[in-house]
């Protein structure tokens, strides 16, 4: 069976572009840690006081958690195992601002520090909550709060639950909208969740 | 020798790149990896692969439910499974940021 000179060439290149397209990029495309995500928008009755962050893992990391930190085995984190899983596995994350890209009224809030860390096993799986703080005063004018968590360098996938993402807490003196929608920013490095929360003081009715 | 020299040419540039990249394969979560440098930028080909995300994750849960699943019936798929996870985690490895996993 005779085969033109041209088609053996055209497959070779072929598969040569495919080989060398794949394999640097498989670097990019290829987080190793998935996360779920689920934030709790906490107002006061003067406004925004934080952002509470609730994630969980993929069973394989939680499983290298476990073996890592739960030393007794007994299915739950002790104090001290708390505290070593916030100093080894997370709080490196202080450099990569926790990941969570934040901007009030446009302007870029920076995550210097977090509160209240808590480690838990969830149905086999590892999961992490932290505490925001970040003050907005609730006034009659609209105000925009925009929050996105990502890993900029993609080693961790991190995607909004698909059930009950976003909670309030604390909202009765608080008028509030929200929306779910893919972040905009051309400078985004990974395509991620950005919800956008806008509210302001209620009216009291008088009477 | 058509695939000689395919593989040989997939070993080095992903070598290669391995060498290049190798900074970037470090996970955020654990202490003493790299800080980050500049914000990588990813290109439209590259954002577009990131759309696959949600393939990949679907991908995990299924594979790591497989697993679990796989435990409680026939030993020889288990063999099974654990010989491919093998030859896929040899080749794997090659990746940057698991030599250190190599060795420890």
């Amino acid at each position: 069976m005779q085969r033109s000179w041209l088609n053996i060439h055209k497959i070779r290149i072929l598969v040569f572009s495919l080989l060398i397209l794949l394999s640097p990029v498989s670097l990019f495309a290829h987080p190793h840690v998935f996360i779920e995500n689920k934030l709790d928008i906490v107002f006061s009755d003067d406004g925004l006081k934080g952002i509470r962050v609730n994630w969980v893992f993929d069973k394989i990391f939680s499983n290298m958690i476990f073996v890592d930190y739960d030393k007794n085995n007994n299915q739950k984190f002790e104090k001290e195992e708390k505290a070593l899983i916030k100093e080894e596995a997370f709080s490196n994350l202080k450099d990569y601002n926790y990941f969570s890209h934040i901007k009030i009224n446009k302007k870029n809030f920076e995550v210097k520090y977090i509160k209240d860390f808590n480690a838990s096993q969830k149905e086999g799986l590892l999961a992490y909550s932290f505490f925001i703080p970040c003050h907005v005063t609730a006034t009659q004018d609209k105000k925009e709060i925009r929050i996105s968590i990502y890993d900029q360098t993609y080693y961790i996938d991190i995607a909004l639950a698909e059930e009950k993402p976003v909670n309030f807490d604390n909202h009765n003196n608080i008028e509030y909208t929200y929306t779910v929608k893919e972040i905009e920013e051309e400078d985004s490095p990974v395509i991620a969740d950005e919800i956008t929360v806008l509210f302001k003081k209620k009216e009291k009715v008088s009477g | 020798m058509f695939i000689k020299k395919a593989f040989l040419t997939f070993l080095l540039v992903f070598l290669g790149s391995a060498l290049l990249f190798k900074d970037i394969h470090a996970n955020p979560l654990l202490r003493g990896k790299p800080k980050p440098g500049k914000t990588i930028r990813l290109n439209i080909y590259q954002k577009g692969l990131s759309q696959l995300a949600s393939v990949q994750r679907k991908l995990n849960k299924e594979l790591s439910g497989l697993l679990t699943d796989l435990k409680k019936k026939n030993p020889l798929s288990v063999f099974t499974v654990l010989l491919i996870a093998f030859i896929y985690g040899a080749l794997h490895s090659l990746g940057p940021g698991h030599g250190k996993m190599l060795i420890s």
